[in-house]
């Protein structure tokens, strides 16, 4: 059945794909297994054209992950919706913020690091499919870095801004923000801000979703100083503040999440010599988040709680980029700490108020070792090799925690574990229009510190709490996928199949004989490692331009999951296909976006506690226009998503509350 | 001038030895509390102590012997007998016979207050080398259940409670019950090798905990097992308790909050 599926899907992604060339337009594969998203160039723009273009500086970090190909977010409110990388997520990808390593502080996973960065903080979104040299620790699934936007020295202009103002009327959001660069000769300083917030939306047919409400802001500082020829000091502060934030998905909503995000870099940068480009930074963050039940009905909370959690992560790496003949050689070694605590605190209404830690001050200390090595092997061949080792310590660092958990394993509670990855990308280019290319890869993650220590954690999703387990072993996964690219100046074609064998896949299996701590809770699982998984699938985009100013473009994503025993696994989106048409013509531009989502039939409901999710297909439509003001431009855009109006839920939207009704969108942006 | 500062100096040095001496000569002090002190006629004084305030439930007393010079006494004979004196009658409850500990040079016992004073009295009676003493004890209500008294399905009166160990804390704890019959009023012996199956639960959100260890005979009618808690907050401990294959009490609870 897999094997069958799996040499469809490769064939598929080979197929030669000919069409009668007369431009000579190369193929750039960089890095086939990486994408890297472009949110914000240059504060000063050469390209002229590029420049008269309306483009959106307001839209959301979800909305632009949720765009990439392969990407899905689980969605559990209106905010800090959760990424995926071809169904794998959590602990299965690797999430990082410019290689710092950041973990969330909510047991209920309501804050993926992605709500933690705003775009107005962001140069771009790397996207690994895969284990890769772009990788800050092992994982099986890839991940994504969001690089931080850094000060240009020596810009043409020494004072340049932006200032937005952006509203949606489902829900009255409202957004502002702001940034300000100075370039100097020798230092550069970044400020940005943003403060968003939206009431209750609606769910297409006017059915208001409560407790869908946001409030956050975000401000970050960046400052580049160049102490001499080739070598710069950097400094960058990120602070982001959420509060009275609703989920409607889950028991509780939030009253506040604050991360602090700090960092210092030393670079050495040269375009000649064999030693190009050398980074060290030193980084520290700490996220202080609090969920809150005081604003749901009584009805909905049987007893009141608090359950606050933070996440503090110190570390470090070190980056270099050599240039020997024709290899490229990237060298890396980094470290961590992260610290989780997580705590419970009851009050029943004619009891002792009860108290417990949900994650028992957990740690784990990371220290890793990365080098690969890309290869021109020939005009036609190029090859990228590597390979990355980690050592993770995993241990409780309070007696308290130890003692909590002294009921529940029996045994040590530390644990050290070897990870290494190996990977192979190699390319063939066949003409200068059409390349080929394949992945092997053998990979592997630890078990997560909520996996390994989690104390009665509740998981919406199947409804069961979960305990963690410390004698985990490793997730290991061989990754294999093959591609193709065609590009011609009209056409660009880009199909990929991949097939990912997964071993001690890690889910929860119940224990019948524990009693719930959850109230309505279904009953007790804990994480344990399944014989095997495997996940295939594919990815297809076509992008085409019919006239110098209208493009047609179409994304397709389709994955498909099931363990060793052929259950479906969870969080797996069906085949999807995002078509959008474009018009640009001089400072105006116009979008039709239609997705179109298929039935997820294909759910385990015993094991995983998935349900069925029926298809959707949606319409959005944008239009934008820029006006020049001498070398001012103000931006216009508009929008409307969901213009049907059409009540639907994603298949990873937990408990299929339904996403946002018909929603016009205006973003004004005056850039200088 | 001089002179009188080597005298004064000399005094002082004098008297701080003086007072060491005498700081010496005293017994190190018994860091508990003082529930009474008698003198009999053989001038023997006997003081009575408690680890913490008395309250209904299984306590560890001690009592102190000393002589008229102040010595320890370590060869005294000493016997108690707990009694709960009401209007209508008197009767006993379950108890451990005193025992001289040469280290702390007390005589250690046990005694089960099975029901507070209320209207009526609490006292426990030290037997000091034949002669008795009347130690009175007021015993208010604990915060929580912490003795039971059940009636079995055999038709016997059973007294089951808790023996206080350390204090309690989130995760896997030892805990000890003793188990006595009520014979009659004034006898109640221990019970060992019964079997007893442990649940313990949070009536107010009505879940358990797993890996508890069912609590086993060690003698002397203690049952030594663990419990696990997985918060802080109210605990009510069900014990099932079977004489062979026969529940002769089917729910014996104790209540508990840390």
């Amino acid at each position: 059945m897999l094997t069958g599926k799996w040499i469809l899907i490769m064939a598929i992604a080979i197929l030669p794909i000919y069409v009668h060339a007369q431009n000579t337009d190369s193929v750039g594969v960089k890095n086939i297994l990486m994408k890297e998203i472009i949110i914000q160039n240059d504060a000063n723009l050469n390209n002229a054209k590029e420049k008269r273009q309306p483009k959106d500086l307001q839209i959301s970090a979800e909305e632009i992950l949720g765009d990439i190909n392969g990407v899905n977010m689980i969605r559990r409110g209106n905010f800090a919706q959760e990424p995926t990388i071809r169904g794998l997520n959590a602990g299965q990808i690797n999430v990082t913020i410019d290689g710092m390593a950041i973990f969330g502080a909510c047991t209920d996973r309501m804050d993926p690091v992605s709500s933690y960065i705003e775009p107005n903080n962001l140069k771009s979104i790397i996207v690994n499919y895969g284990a890769n040299d772009m990788a800050f620790s092992n994982s099986i699934g890839g991940g994504f870095n969001f690089k931080i936007k850094q000060p240009k020295l020596n810009a043409a202009k020494p004072w340049s801004g932006m200032a937005g103002l952006g509203y949606e009327s489902n829900g009255n959001a409202l957004q502002t923000l702001a940034s300000m660069d100075y370039s100097g000769k020798r230092l550069g300083i970044n400020v940005n801000g943003i403060f968003r917030s939206s009431q209750n939306y609606r769910a297409g047919g006017g059915e208001k979703v409560s407790f869908s409400q946001y409030h956050k802001w975000n401000g970050s500082m960046s400052a580049k100083f160049q102490v001499s020829d080739h070598h710069y000091l950097q400094l960058n502060y990120i602070q982001d503040e959420g509060w009275d934030i609703g989920y409607p998905s889950l028991t509780m909503d939030v009253a506040f999440a604050k991360a602090k995000i700090g960092s210092v870099s030393y670079i050495y940068h040269n375009n000649n010599g064999l030693l190009r480009h050398w980074e060290t930074k030193l980084f520290d963050n700490y996220i202080d988040h609090a969920m809150d039940d005081t604003k749901r009905p009584k009805a909905q909370v049987p007893i009141h709680m608090d359950m606050p959690g933070t996440s503090g992560t110190i570390g470090f790496y070190s980056e270099a980029k050599w240039l020997y003949k024709n290899h490229d050689i990237k060298t890396r070694i980094n470290g961590y700490q992260n610290r989780l605590h997580a705590e419970m605190t009851m009050y029943p209404n004619d009891a002792a108020q009860m108290f417990m830690l949900t994650i028992p001050d957990a740690q784990r200390n990371l220290a890793g070792l990365d080098v690969s090595d890309k290869i021109d092997l020939s005009k036609k061949w190029n090859i990228l090799v590597g390979s990355r080792a980690d050592i993770v310590s995993s241990s409780i660092f309070t007696d308290a925690g130890r003692k909590t958990l002294s009921g529940m394993h029996n045994g040590k509670l530390s644990k050290n574990q070897f990870l290494y990855s190996v990977y192979a990308n190699p390319v063939y280019k066949i003409n200068a229009y059409f390349s080929l290319y394949a992945n092997v890869a053998r990979t592997m993650r630890a078990a997560t510190l909520q996996e390994m220590y989690g104390f009665y954690l509740f998981n919406r999703l199947d409804g069961f709490d979960y305990i963690g387990n410390p004698s985990l072993k490793n997730e290991g996964s061989w990754n294999t996928s093959v591609g193709s690219i065609y590009r011609h100046d009209k056409i660009k074609i880009e199909l990929q199949g991949f097939a990912y064998f997964i071993e001690n896949y890690i889910a929860g299996l119940q224990k019948a004989d524990y009693s719930v701590m959850t109230i309505g809770a279904n009953g007790v699982k804990q994480y344990e490692n399944l014989r095997s998984a495997s996940l295939t699938g594919m990815e297809a985009s076509v992008q085409l331009r019919l006239l110098p100013t209208l493009y047609f473009s179409s994304a397709n994503t389709y994955t498909y999951g099931e363990d060793y025993n052929g259950r479906a696994l969870p969080m797996i989106s069906p085949f999807k296909t995002v078509n959008q048409a474009d018009y640009n013509f001089k400072e105006f531009s116009f979008n039709v976006t239609g997705i179109f989502s298929s039935r997820q039939n294909h759910v385990n409901s015993t094991l995983y506690g998935e349900t069925k999710t029926p298809a959707y297909g949606l319409i959005n439509i944008k239009a934008g226009r820029s006006f020049q003001i001498k070398s001012n431009s103000i931006a216009v855009n508009v929008g409307l998503n969901n213009v049907l109006d059409k009540r639907y839920a994603d298949h990873l939207d937990i408990i299929k509350i339904p996403r946002p009704g018909r929603n016009f969108i205006a973003h004004v942006t005056y850039s200088f | 001038m001089k002179y009188l500062f080597i005298i004064s100096t000399a005094f002082l040095f004098l008297l701080s030895s003086c007072k060491k001496e005498n700081a010496q000569l005293e017994k190190p002090a018994i860091t508990k509390i003082k529930i009474g002190e008698v003198v009999n006629s053989q001038n023997l004084k006997a003081t009575m102590w408690s680890d913490d305030s008395i309250a209904t439930g299984y306590h560890k007393l001690y009592l102190s012997v000393t002589d008229a010079s102040g010595n320890d006494v370590n060869n005294a004979t000493v016997n108690v007998l707990p009694l709960m004196k009401m209007s209508m009658m008197t009767h006993s409850s379950p108890f451990e016979k005193p025992v001289y500990n040469p280290a702390s040079k007390l005589y250690e016992f046990a005694v089960v207050f099975t029901m507070p004073s209320g209207s009526d009295s609490w006292s426990v009676k030290a037997t000091i080398n034949g002669e008795d003493q009347t130690f009175n004890i007021n015993v208010p209500a604990a915060k929580t259940k912490l003795v039971g008294s059940y009636v079995g399905t055999d038709g016997s009166k059973y007294v089951v409670s808790l023996v206080p160990l350390k204090k309690w804390e989130v995760g896997l704890n030892d805990i000890k019950i003793l188990v006595n019959k009520m014979a009659d009023m004034m006898t109640f012996p221990s019970m060992d090798g019964l079997n007893i199956q442990m649940t313990p639960e949070m009536p107010s959100m009505g879940h358990g905990s797993p890996n508890n260890v069912d609590p086993t005979s060690i003698d002397g009618g203690y049952y030594k097992g663990r419990i696990n808690y997985t918060m802080t907050g109210d605990w009510r401990i069900h014990f099932k308790i079977r004489k062979g294959d026969v529940v002769i009490i089917d729910d014996a609870s104790i209540d508990i909050l840390f």
